[in-house]
């Protein structure tokens, strides 16, 4: 799940974003309303963490603009208002989410997770695909019962290709998925990790398709010997 | 309220009912006592007229017979007649006497006519007894008068005390126990009317300095959520952090949120002494140049870490007159808020200027700026907006003290764009009354971090 956060505060940004990527999130952080407009062109972030307070603009004109510009992904507003009315103003302008500071990192957590499952097919805790199952939140993947002893990036990777089982996903868009800005990232490491990962589940689960990208599917049934 | 203005009346009846009675007595002793002597007078007159042989021994006597003694005697000096057994008071000179026979004071006149002399006296005893049949009358009756007028001025009191009451009542009885009322006008006399107005314009100022004394609760509570917030993701992080390197980051976001959270409780506490009734530092005129390079000294390391380039404009022989340790309070928060919304690399400029009467501090940042409408509104972010979170960064406890310090010197501060973009503060107050020269005075000292 990659994150995109807006927080002008350097101590809270530099907080959330060492506390969300310990906990195998990506997060991309920017600090005013300009730079939030122009990365949420990119499609890629599971959900925005937006801070009211930003120097240049409203927090909450940025989720207007944000909302007229096209889709946007959940948005969880981080603030230190507290007041219903506050959180009001904030639900009805199209926030899916309201913590106010100083919070727990943890409910953090688990509420961008809720968030996040939350637009997708499949709303339950874990994603499962046969006997394949990922728990985001306790980042454990099991495969017929049995751990799997992934990475973090093939962990994320599992979990991007999980969310929407069949559906193919490109390579920048895994890319982006798996890498914040600033991270070095080599030209063939997601394929790298595309091929541990195939290591690891076995043959017939991620699939190529030559040209777009990558998709993961149950694995067809093995044929029975014939007797 | 009542009792006291019912004692009062009471007393002053009781006091006035005493002066009439006085009064009253006065007058009716004295006109008693000018009716019997014109009935001397008249006695005397009558035995002149109708001469000695109507003087009948044997006639009945009158009705008023004992009240006076009349006495004629001849004119060789020998008593003739006498309404008493005996001689009766001795004889006078012609006219009125007062005398004391037998015991007994008397009014006496004494007339000559025809070589007679005719004298007619009245024992005072008997003037006192007929004017003691009196007494019990004119008691009685001031009494009378005196209980109805007490009466009527109560009831007339009690009737012009009830708006009073009502008054009270309503004020006892707010619509709300927070809300302070808004008398109406109207049912109220005229009398109450000023009072009424009066009490309206206290509640009224009282209702904004409570909505400003909340305001200003809401955003102290708001801006220590921040650094509380840095305070609790760090101190979370530390505990789970097992690389040295991430952890000495997550401790220097700590100690960076308690001297945000010591300078927060710091601006508080100043707040709370400019706002004390009895804050007197003494006025001074002092040395700018001086005084704003202690300052500066105060400020480059904040300035340094933020990669802002502080720099002041200064008239030549600028001098200042203030209170300059609040003065410095002052410039000190806006100081601070323009470096922390400065850019790196940019320049913040302090101007100093004493023109017209006035000084003008300006400190001018090249930061995001504010909101026009908050700028306007000398940094007081509107809160009817829905959306007024944003852009009030600046509007906290900071610009609540500069307001304070501008209001101690009678000035003000506005708030201007800076060409380029940022925020321009200016703090323009008057020049203070001549005053003995004093030597620069040392800004306050940091406040320490604990």
């Amino acid at each position: 799940m990659k994150v995109l956060l807006v927080e002008d505060d350097a101590a809270i940004g530099e907080g959330v974003v060492l506390g969300l990527t310990a906990s195998g999130l990506t997060v991309d952080w920017v600090t005013t309303g300009g730079q939030a407009l122009a990365a949420l062109a990119n499609p890629a972030y599971s959900v925005v963490v937006l801070d009211l307070g930003l120097p240049d603009m409203d927090g909450l004109d940025l989720l207007g603009r944000a909302r007229r510009q096209g889709a946007l992904p959940p948005v969880l507003i981080l603030s230190a208002r507290n007041q219903p009315q506050h959180r009001v103003a904030g639900l009805n302008l199209g926030a899916d989410d309201y913590l106010v500071k100083p919070f727990d990192f943890d409910e953090l957590v688990a509420r961008l997770h809720a968030l996040h499952r939350r637009r997708l097919p499949s709303q339950g805790a874990q994603f499962s695909l046969a006997d394949l199952t990922v728990d985001p939140l306790q980042r454990e993947a099991t495969l017929a019962g049995t751990p799997l002893a992934l990475s973090p990036k093939e962990f994320n990777l599992l979990a991007a290709l999980i969310e929407q089982p069949g559906v193919v996903r490109s390579l920048p868009w895994l890319e982006d998925r798996l890498y914040a800005w600033g991270e070095e990232v080599a030209s063939n490491a997601v394929q790298v990790h595309l091929h541990n990962l195939r290591r690891k589940l076995g043959e017939g689960w991620v699939h190529n398709i030559r040209g777009v990208g990558y998709k993961l599917a149950r694995p067809p049934a093995p044929e029975l010997p014939d007797d | 309220m009542m009792g006291r203005l019912l004692r009062f009346q009471a007393v002053s009846v009781l006091v006035t009912g005493g002066l009439v009675a006085v009064v009253t007595f006065w007058l009716t002793w004295q006109s008693l006592n000018a009716s019997r002597n014109h009935t001397l007078e008249q006695v005397a007159y009558s035995v002149v007229r109708h001469g000695l042989e109507a003087e009948d021994p044997n006639a009945t006597d009158p009705p008023d017979a004992g009240q006076f003694v009349s006495q004629i005697w001849t004119g060789d000096g020998r008593l003739h007649f006498s309404s008493t057994d005996d001689d009766g008071p001795p004889r006078q000179s012609p006219g009125w006497h007062r005398l004391t026979w037998d015991g007994t004071d008397w009014q006496v006149f004494t007339l000559v006519e025809d070589g007679l002399t005719i004298q007619v006296s009245q024992a005072d005893d008997t003037r006192t007894q007929a004017f003691l049949r009196t007494v019990p009358w004119v008691v009685g009756l001031l009494a009378m008068v005196t209980l109805l007028l007490y009466a009527l001025l109560s009831a007339a009191a009690r009737r012009s005390l009830q708006p009073l009451a009502q008054l009270q009542a309503t004020l006892g009885n707010p619509q709300h126990p927070a809300q302070l009322p808004q008398l109406d006008t109207q049912p109220w006399p005229r009398e109450l009317a000023p009072l009424v107005d009066t009490l309206n314009n206290v509640f009224a100022q009282l209702t904004h300095s409570r909505a400003a004394h909340a305001h200003l609760v809401a955003r102290a509570a708001h801006e220590f959520r921040t650094p509380l917030a840095a305070l609790k993701i760090h101190t979370q992080l530390l505990a789970r952090q097992p690389d040295a390197t991430q952890q000495a980051r997550h401790q220097a976001h700590l100690l960076q949120a308690v001297e945000r959270l010591t300078r927060l409780v710091n601006q508080l506490l100043k707040l709370a002494e400019l706002e004390e009734p009895d804050h007197a530092e003494p006025t001074d005129t002092f040395d700018t140049t001086a005084w704003l390079d202690a300052a500066l000294a105060l400020w480059q390391p904040l300035a340094q870490a933020h990669g802002v380039q502080i720099v002041t404009t200064l008239e030549p022989g600028t001098r200042l007159s203030g209170k300059p340790q609040t003065l410095h309070a002052a410039l000190d928060n806006l100081v601070h808020n323009a470096i922390r919304h400065s850019p790196p690399g940019s320049t913040l400029t302090i101007r100093a200027q004493d023109d017209a009467g006035h000084h003008r501090l300006m400190v001018e940042d090249h930061g995001c700026g504010m909101a026009p409408s908050q700028r306007l509104n000398g940094g007081v972010p509107d809160s009817t907006a829905p959306n007024h979170a944003a852009h009030s960064e600046r509007s906290g406890l900071g610009l609540a003290i500069v307001r304070r310090v501008m209001w101690l010197h009678g000035g003000t501060l506005s708030l201007a764009e800076t060409a380029g973009g940022g925020l321009t503060a200016t703090l323009q107050w008057p020049r203070a009354t001549a005053q003995p020269d004093a030597p620069a005075p040392a800004p306050p000292p940091p406040p320490a971090p604990t």
